[in-house]
């Protein structure tokens, strides 16, 4: 891998606080390429499979969606490798320019006049357009992790007040919510808050706060849910799927029938049938459901185990950080990932309420994928100077 | 650089480690809920996915074949397509709706819905494999067939009344469609699909797909030129002579197997009334009492009989004889049918003895022909019989019979007195060829003994001569033993005036009998004595046959159906009925192929070739008439023997009337002349 200075040279990154070469990831570092380029080539193999029946009703050729998911896993290693090499504390300084750009990106989503860009795709606009489609709620989440780290590294004596510790992060963190709600984008939001919610818990936040927090967040999503009546449908149907009419309880039944007849050792590579037009997004929101269905329980607990073990190896190149904002940085990236996954699987086995998430490292979706892959050089990075 | 030591990374590392374990708790608990669904609720969810991901087809299977005794076709189940135009699926719909009307000769009405559809299947129409191939070929999209199974009969009206007919789903509505309905439906296949949620259909080579197995097919014991000349016999018969009804039955008195069953009762087009209508038979019954009272030893043919002169009054009753006599031999008593004689002759008879060889020749009980809606006919127990009983059964009344009971018991007279079971099916056969059943001749007893039999035979041949009742039914050639019979129909609790049953029973030839024919006319108008009308229809019906037996009459009809002898050449081997008619199909008996399915995309997974096709088959491929071509050049049979001369004649579809024996000396009409078909052509 591209970690080495010279590539980084070669890669025109000269003036960029490039790491000497001497410090080479760390063996938990080595583990979680390793683990992350199983899960991106795996991914490769069932956006395929998964795609390739959508792809061809809608006349094009069955690996049109591999050999997209190829080009921006390419592009994601690309992001990893420049990542891996760049030293991690560069963020802590550009914590705020990050933010503010990633903030930036949403306002187009909310703003009227702007749907040339912003599009409205399935009643919500979530995506932007800019000769390159991105989804600004996904570089939100890198960008609160980054932000909500280096501000907790610079506030990490006042955390235990609430006024001089928390309430700083409110301020920013509340309205770059706001403007995701207003996509609107429910999960993503809670998300947003999620993920900042970790890093302050993990920088030594008073659980009390978080119970109040977490209490005022629980009323306000309550409300959401309550005021929006599809959302209110998808908790029902989570709540009763055997019963629940609409599309979430035909989704979520869709993506059980895909998991249940996989059985034990599964119906095979590329013999799913759910994708044939009945689950939604095979290649992306279920993707979890097709592998289910093909490689059977097997294939379930080798993605289970292979997220568990990145995961771990995550939180375990955290604790190993040279100093607390890549303690932060590592935990955060870590759980955005480990949430990523876990919401994908859970709501694939009707754990959570369905929501399209997606499966990192495997779905097909390209702002995802590059940020997942780039999240990981940032912890690459983070576990090299680590090791020293 | 060295790791900060600071209580905030202290904390930090605990709750790291928290978080970790959260990932691992989150971790087994999602593994444990996904074996709960892959490993414990595993046959249940890949249940729903098959209802609904797999939809099946029901591939209609070939109804078995109804064959004559030498294989010849009855009754053959044809492909067909129930063609559909979906008109949102085609690119130009006007242009393929002119090519589908080019191609399949539509009615107005179809044609303004096919040229008014926007969606949906809209209907063309039933077409034969051909049409559905060039429709295919010429519009490809969107259009769609869905294969049924027709039945055709290859041989039209021909013994249509016995092969009854199917209903809409191709079950046996009537006939020996129904009748053997259970032998001949095949069972249905299945195509296994699978279907997205769109409800596009995709072929699944591996699934469970199972083929379609045509029925059994039913080689019948009747003869297809026998059934022909005795339909037509009967058809003109009853034109002839104004009747209501009438039956002709020929039955193989050595084996019981029916030959040939022609029945009408007016315009029913339901049952065969020669198995299910009984009637009182009159004096075809007489030789019964004679072959009893020689059995038992209580009378000699030479006995003679006082006749009163016509007319007996008894206590009870006055007996009538059509011709008065002062006595007769008991010979006499059949040759000149006299009741008188009978009721006498009956009276030296024991009750219990009289009904018990009535009931022994099978009177009273069905002939166990197994048509289930066959009548057993009446014969009462001497029990409740009144005084006058006896008398009136030796000569054919308080008795009902069906025209089949009295055939076969005729042919336990020819068959020197062994009453054989009848039968009508000869063979079922596999849809593989392989015979799963095959009938025995089944000889039910013997009811008299054979010089007894060779007796009544001897009496009954003396009957078909110049002296006897029967003599309109004698032929120079060859021998024939037989009994008229003139009964009055029963109605109301009383006899109706003026409506007789005329029938005529007989085999031939009289010395090595090889065919029993019955003749039975209902309700003549007109002349009505069985001798009179029933007689010539029996000899018409053995002229024909001779006319078509080119190795002498009635040489073989014993031959089996077996595999080795399909063709067509029976025991009558003619083709005479069809001049312009090819061949009879052979062996493989053309309308069926039962060729495995090829294609495995192809939903239809059976095939037969298209039976003719030759005239622009549109449709269904129909037999097309093409024998009806109505007049017919009289041949030139001046100088020919007798025999050759009626062939020739019967060949080209004309009747002939004899007069003399021999060569032939003169004809009328003269050679060359225009004839209609059927007409008579007298020979000298």
């Amino acid at each position: 891998m591209p970690h080495r200075p010279s590539n980084a040279t070669a890669l025109g990154l000269r003036g960029f606080p490039v790491r000497p070469s001497s410090e080479s990831p760390s063996a938990s570092g080595r583990f979680l390429l390793g683990t992350t380029l199983t899960l991106a080539g795996f991914g490769l193999l069932s956006v395929y499979s998964a795609s390739s029946y959508v792809a061809q009703q809608a006349g094009r050729p069955d690996t049109y969606y591999l050999f997209q998911q190829a080009s921006r896993a390419g592009l994601g290693c690309f992001a990893m490798a420049i990542a891996s090499v760049v030293d991690y504390r560069i963020y802590r300084r550009l914590a705020w320019p990050i933010m503010g750009i990633a903030a930036l990106l949403l306002v187009p989503l909310v703003l009227p006049g702007t749907e040339a860009i912003a599009p409205e795709i399935n009643g919500a606009r979530r995506w932007l357009d800019l000769g390159l489609r991105i989804q600004p709620s996904e570089l939100a989440k890198l960008a609160v992790v980054i932000w909500t780290a280096a501000l907790a590294v610079k506030k990490q004596d006042q955390l235990g007040d609430f006024r001089e510790g928390v309430l700083p992060f409110l301020v920013i963190l509340t309205p770059v919510c706001l403007l995701i709600l207003l996509e609107p984008h429910f999960s993503a939001a809670m998300w947003v808050a999620m993920l900042a919610g970790t890093v302050l818990f993990a920088a030594g936040a008073r659980l009390a706060h978080f119970a109040a927090l977490g209490s005022i967040v629980v009323v306000l999503a309550v409300t959401q849910v309550l005021t929006a009546q599809y959302r209110l449908r998808r908790v029902l149907a989570f709540l009763d799927p055997e019963s629940a009419a609409g599309a979430a309880g035909y989704q979520l039944q869709q993506s059980l029938i895909a998991i249940g007849s996989g059985g034990l050792t599964g119906v095979g590579f590329g013999r799913s049938t759910t994708k044939m037009q009945f689950l939604p997004e095979p290649q992306n929101d279920f993707i979890f459901s097709i592998i289910a269905e093909e490689w059977g329980f097997l294939g379930v607990v080798l993605v289970i185990a292979l997220f568990a073990i990145w995961s771990l190896l995550g939180f375990r190149i955290a604790r190993a950080a040279p100093d607390l904002f890549g303690r932060l940085l590592a935990t955060g990236i870590t759980a955005g990932i480990a949430l990523g996954a876990f919401a994908h699987i859970g709501i694939a086995l009707g754990l959570l309420p369905t929501t399209g998430v997606n499966l990192p490292f495997v779905s097909a979706g390209g702002t995802n994928l590059v940020i997942a892959l780039g999240s990981a050089g940032i912890l690459l990075n983070v576990s090299s100077a680590g090791e020293s | 650089m060295k790791p900060v030591k600071s209580p905030v990374s202290k904390r930090h590392t605990r709750r790291c480690r928290f978080m970790s374990l959260t990932v691992a708790v989150t971790a087994i608990g999602m593994t444990a809920r996904a074996a709960q669904i892959q490993l414990l609720q595993a046959d249940r969810w890949r249940q729903k996915s098959e209802i609904q991901t797999e939809t099946h087809d029901t591939l209609p299977a070939a109804r078995g074949g109804v064959f004559d005794r030498h294989g010849r076709p009855l009754a053959v189940s044809l492909e067909a397509f129930d063609a559909f135009f979906a008109a949102a699926e085609s690119d130009d719909r006007e242009g393929a709706v002119e090519q589908i009307a080019a191609i399949v000769d539509l009615d107005s009405r179809s044609e303004r819905r096919l040229r008014a559809a926007t969606g949906g299947w809209t209907s063309i129409g039933r077409v034969d494999g051909r049409i559905r191939a060039l429709l295919e070929e010429t519009i490809g999209s969107g259009v769609h067939f869905t294969p049924v199974v027709t039945r055709a009969y290859p041989e039209g009206d021909l013994a249509r009344t016995l092969l009854g007919s199917v209903n809409e789903n191709g079950r046996g509505r009537s006939g020996l469609e129904l009748l053997f309905d259970s032998l001949l439906v095949g069972t249905e296949g299945r195509a296994v699909w699978k279907v997205d949620a769109r409800g596009e259909r995709y072929p699944v080579p591996e699934a469970g797909r199972s083929l379609p197995r045509p029925g059994r097919d039913v080689y019948l014991t009747i003869d297809l030129e026998l059934q022909a000349i005795a339909e037509q016999a009967l058809e003109r018969a009853l034109a002839e002579t104004g009747s209501s009804g009438g039956d002709v039955l020929m039955v193989d008195p050595r084996t019981g197997e029916l030959l040939a069953v022609a029945s009408r009762r007016g315009d029913r087009n339901f049952g065969i009334p020669a198995f299910t209508d009984p009637y009182e038979p009159g004096s075809t019954v007489k030789p019964f009492l004679i072959a009893t009272l020689l059995e038992e030893e209580l009378a000699t043919l030479d006995d003679r009989v006082d006749v009163e002169n016509g007319e007996w009054r008894t206590a009870h009753r006055t007996i009538r004889d059509v011709h008065g006599y002062d006595s007769l031999s008991v010979a006499e008593v059949l040759l000149h049918s006299s009741n008188i004689g009978a009721a006498k002759l009956a009276a030296r008879l024991d009750r219990g003895l009289q009904y018990a060889y009535l009931r022994d020749f099978g009177f009273g009980t069905p002939t166990g022909v197994r048509v289930p809606s066959e009548s057993a006919g009446l014969l009462r127990r001497p029990g409740e019989w009144s005084a006058v009983s006896q008398a009136s059964l030796a000569f054919g009344y308080e008795i009902l019979t069906t025209s089949l009971q009295l055939a076969v018991a005729y042919g336990a007279l020819a068959n020197g007195g062994i009453l054989m079971r009848p039968s009508l099916i000869r063979e079922v056969r596999s849809p593989e060829g392989e015979a799963t059943w095959r009938s025995e001749p089944e000889a039910v007893r013997r009811v008299i003994r054979e010089d007894v039999a060779d007796q009544v035979t001897r009496v009954l041949t003396w009957v078909v001569s110049e002296e006897g009742t029967g003599h309109r039914a004698a032929l120079q050639t060859i021998p024939i033993a037989g009994k008229t019979g003139t009964a009055r129909i029963a109605s109301n609790g009383g006899y109706a005036e003026r409506r007789y049953a005329a029938s005529f029973v007989g085999f031939a030839p009289a010395d090595d009998p090889k065919l029993v024919i019955l003749t039975k006319l209902e309700d003549p108008k007109g002349q009505y004595y069985g001798g009179g009308i029933a007689a010539p229809v029996s000899r018409g019906v053995l002229q024909a046959m001779l006319a078509g037996e080119d190795a002498g009459l009635l040489d073989d009809t014993r031959e089996t159906a077996g595999s080795a002898s399909f063709a067509a050449s029976g025991i009558l081997g003619l083709n005479w009925l069809r001049p312009g008619d090819s061949a009879a199909p052979q062996g493989d008996h053309g309308a069926r192929d039962r060729r495995s399915p090829s294609g495995a995309s192809s939903p239809s997974v059976f095939r037969f070739a298209t039976n003719g096709g030759g005239n622009g088959a549109r449709h269904v491929p129909g037999f097309a008439d093409e024998r009806e071509s109505d007049d017919v050049i009289v041949p030139d049979v001046v100088g020919m023997d007798l025999r050759a001369a009626v062939g020739r004649l019967y060949r080209v579809g004309l009747d002939v009337e004899l007069y003399g024996s021999g060569e032939v000396v003169e004809q009328i009409p003269a050679p060359g002349t225009k004839a209609v078909r059927g007409a008579s052509v007298i020979l000298r």
